[in-house]
């Protein structure tokens, strides 16, 4: 296939992507894309630096190979350095999206959902409305000098429909989204719909404001999984320990970290948008426990974070596309499940929030979570919606605050946005969790 | 009926930072083309990569006209204008060994650190024309340098940053802005006992007002700012524009997706607190038949839309020390943060410095700071200056005042 020189490790990831963008603004059509690229990276390694190209050309990808050659220093014994005896050589077909695929849905069936849903969507406060269709259908392809050779694919496609409420002085706009990986399954039933508009439409009217504070919290499965892969997940990135000896020792597997009852994995094996059967360096994917039991049990790696720390691959080499070289990144990261209902994590609480919806979150030393939706918890109910800006708190301090975990886990894709680390934007992951209890987070 | 072309060429060098050290060289190269047809009121795109094929992209754009998108079709006079606004900053060459030389040295000067993320060399090609005559050419370039600070032994990711653009490399600035940073990281100073602080930072509240300025927003009543356009609405001090200048911005063609060109480069959302405009693209223009700001951006493949490209704030100062006076609070990085439906700000302060006298005097505690967005543009509002705390490359820092919440 290609002619890899000897004395390098090279390899060749090729994608051929289709994908629909569709929008109304209004509901009226303002955008009707469909985009197929084929591109491929290619990358060299010489034992001492990477060299990495791309090109959208994939019959000039020989000549990208070579090209890189020129640039590297052949090393005979690169087979038996450490980065590259860890590379998996995986021979491998794993098609699994083509009898449903979406290029095979004709584009006015795809234009005609969000119409109609758009349609339906109406509220007396409601002033602006979008609606978006978006899907992509990606064949990969990657070839190593180690002789690895894999085909496979990936599918999401979703529905997102926004609305601008206004209300006295005060506005907000909210998202009413699902994406799956069969275009069959995104129709909304007329009950969602009309469910969605009466909440946002309660909620601009009746929101108060809130005396920041430190408060017991109940976050929903779309706020818990926004919060482990921001609290925690991005810690679990093994480059962010790469050259700091002290920082690995730290992070010795078997130290405590978190609350007895917390459990956190980490799999590319779960169909929906953290889908990634093999990762961009060939590995396949596994099933990773970053957190059992409160305990550290495990962390992401690349193959050059896996020989540098001398643990084994994960499968979270990945990139957003072939303009970019594969770093560490999450796929699929969840809280697992409890023994709680969500009636007896209220129950408790005299004064708390209940965080029904997320707009955005972030996390470092301190992790941030944006809710667009969340409610009062007055005397173990309920209560009214409450306008909040963000919660925040220290990410280490927080896991050990853990006191409750909802026997409800739900594990979420995404259609729109995505994971953000330094310039790869955005990242297609999943992310979700049960309910869960956090005796005391800043709210603001 | 009118045409338009537009082709995009980018050429990349980057290097990946591993804890001081060169890790990797990506080399990208690549060209975009755009097709764009107008005619009776609708417009139909059609794109591709590398070598185009334009008798295959017209055909195609001209296809696309039967989706029934709408656009106004408009006209301009001949026009032709090249600008080339690149610098020499590295011959290829030098580029590695110059980045390791200044890597070594920061790690020299900065032992307790480590330094990792991206150097880039970049440069750009884009050239608009359209079928009334209007040709656009621009070509620029740009240094960017990324550096993630890492205290060696932090359980965190990274424990600061250093970033800007520029078209020149001054290894001996760098160095002396990464150490004044280092330095005043690691002294370790209490809270400030204020409720209320003046806040030398980024464009972070802002940020939040942005959407509120879409003329699609505005016009359907779910701007912040509903009724007010055309009114004193801001601090007499605050003007924002959107800046396309080739001599004030780095790597930025002079005109935006639809080929606009604004007189001086230069055009203005809010000038001296009244708010003058919004932001739109032609069609958004037209529909709500308000000026256009010159504000498109678009897509290889896709039909133009709002965009906010260039969007500066006017300088207010000469230097920091015009606008700030006794102590102040430098925020280098904060963790995210939001609004409510009410325009109550609170963002999360992840590093921070006392400042007094043009110095940094150490590192503060984590806290929170919020204030309110219209408050933040109007009395909350003390200044812009591109000059203060850093001698290399471009910086801009917004001072405001702030409340302190959630002190750690």
């Amino acid at each position: 296939m290609y002619k890899f020189q000897k004395g390098f490790y090279s390899d060749v990831r090729i994608e051929d992507r289709f994908a629909t963008q569709i929008r109304l603004q209004n509901g009226q059509l303002h955008e009707a894309k469909v985009t197929a690229e084929k591109k491929a990276f290619v990358r060299v390694f010489d034992g001492k630096m990477w060299y990495y190209t791309s090109t959208d050309d994939v019959n000039a990808i020989q000549q990208a190979l070579d090209e890189l050659y020129s640039y590297a220093h052949a090393d005979e014994n690169i087979e038996s350095n450490p980065i590259v005896s860890r590379y998996q050589v995986n021979e491998d077909v794993k098609i699994v999206f083509a009898d449903r695929c979406v290029k095979d849905v004709p584009f006015e069936q795809k234009l005609k959902l969000i119409t109609e849903t758009d349609g339906k969507l109406t509220g007396s406060l409601c002033n602006y409305k979008s609606a978006q269709y978006l899907d992509r259908y990606s064949l990969y392809e990657f070839y190593s000098s180690k002789g690895a050779d894999i085909k496979y694919d990936f599918q999401t496609c979703g529905v997102a429909y926004g609305m601008a409420f206004a209300y006295g002085e005060d506005t907000m706009q909210e998202q009413l989204s699902k994406a799956r990986t069969e275009f069959s399954l995104l129709k909304y039933t007329d009950e969602e719909l009309h469910d969605f508009v009466a909440r946002c439409e309660d909620y601009i009217q009746r929101a108060k404001p809130v005396e920041a504070g430190s408060y017991p919290v109940v976050l929903a499965p779309i706020v818990t999984g926004v919060f482990a892969h921001e609290s925690f997940g991005h810690k679990s990135e093994s480059d962010f320990m790469l050259g700091d000896e002290a920082m690995a020792k730290e992070w010795t597997i078997g130290k405590r970290v978190g609350s007895p009852i917390l459990t956190i994995r980490e799999s590319g094996v779960f169909e929906g948008s953290g889908y990634v059967p093999y990762d961009d360096e060939g590995t396949a994917a596994t099933d990773t426990y970053l957190i059992k039991n409160g305990v550290l049990s495990g962390r992401l790696h690349s193959a050059t974070t896996a020989a540098a720390l001398n643990e084994q691959l994960t499968g979270n080499a990945r990139a957003i596309n072939c303009d970019y070289e594969p770093i560490v990144r999450m796929t699929t990261t969840f809280v697992e499940a409890g023994d709680s209902t969500f009636d007896e994590l209220i129950a408790p609480i005299k004064h708390g929030y209940y965080i029904y919806d997320v707009k955005h979150g972030s996390g470092m030393s301190t992790f941030t979570i944006a809710p667009s939706i969340a409610y009062e918890i007055v005397d173990g109910k309920v209560g009214d919606p409450v306008k909040i800006a963000v919660l925040t708190g220290n990410v280490f301090e927080t896991l050990g605050l853990i006191d409750g975990v909802g026997n409800d886990r739900e594990l979420l894709s995404f259609v729109t946005g995505g994971c953000g680390k330094m310039e790869q934007y955005p990242l297609n992951v999943g992310m979700g969790g049960p309910h869960i209890r956090v005796s005391k987070m800043n709210v603001q | 009926m009118k045409t338009e072309k537009l082709i995009s060429k980018e050429s990349n060098r980057c290097l990946n930072v591993v804890a001081n050290h060169v890790e990797s060289l990506r080399i990208n190269n690549s060209t975009q083309n755009t097709f764009r047809i107008y005619d009776q009121g609708m417009i139909g795109v059609e794109g591709s990569l590398g070598e185009a094929n334009w008798t295959e992209l017209e055909q195609s754009a001209t296809a696309k006209l039967a989706q029934g998108i709408d656009y106004p079709e408009t006209h301009t006079d001949k026009r032709t204008l090249t600008i080339d606004a690149t610098k020499h900053v590295f011959d290829e060459q030098d580029f590695i060994p110059a980045v390791q030389h200044l890597l070594d040295r920061l790690g020299a000067e900065n032992p307790q650190f480590l330094f990792s993320n991206k150097v880039q060399l970049n440069s750009s090609e884009d050239s608009y024309e359209n079928s009334d005559g209007e040709r656009y050419l621009y070509r620029g370039n740009q240094f960017l340098l990324s550096l993630a600070i890492k205290l060696k032994g932090s359980p965190n990711i990274m424990d600061e940053g250093y970033g800007c653009e520029s078209l020149d490399f001054d290894e001996d600035a760098i160095c002396r802005d990464v150490k004044l940073v280092c330095d005043a990281f690691l002294t370790k100073l209490p809270h400030v006992q204020e409720e209320e602080v003046t806040v030398i930072g980024g464009f972070e509240p802002l940020q939040y007002a942005i959407q509120h300025l879409i003329a699609d927003l505005y016009f359907n009543h779910a701007s912040l700012f509903d009724g007010k356009l055309g009114q004193k609405l801001f601090s007499d001090k605050l003007s924002l524009a959107i800046n396309r200048n080739p001599a004030e911005q780095i790597n930025l063609p002079f005109f935006d997706a639809e080929g606009v060109v604004n007189d001086g480069y230069v055009n203005y959302l809010v000038k001296n607190g009244v708010l003058e405009r919004l932001l739109t693209c032609k069609k958004s223009a037209a529909q709500y038949n308000t000026a256009n700001l010159g504000s498109a951006a678009a897509s290889y493949n896709g039909v133009p839309n709002v965009g906010a490209s260039g969007l500066d704030i006017v300088n207010t100062a000469k230097d920091l020390a015009e606008i700030v006076t006794g102590r102040a609070i430098y925020i280098s990085d904060t963790g995210g943060g939001d609004m409510t439906p009410s325009g109550d700000i609170s963002m999360p302060v992840m590093t921070a410095y006392l400042y007094e006298d043009g110095k940094l005097l150490g590192k503060l505690p984590e806290f929170a700071v919020s204030c309110n967005i219209f408050e933040v543009l109007n009395n909350g509002f003390l200044g812009v200056t591109e000059k203060g705390l850093f001698e290399f490359g471009k910086h801009k820092y917004l001072v405001y005042k702030a409340k302190i919440v959630n002190k750690a």
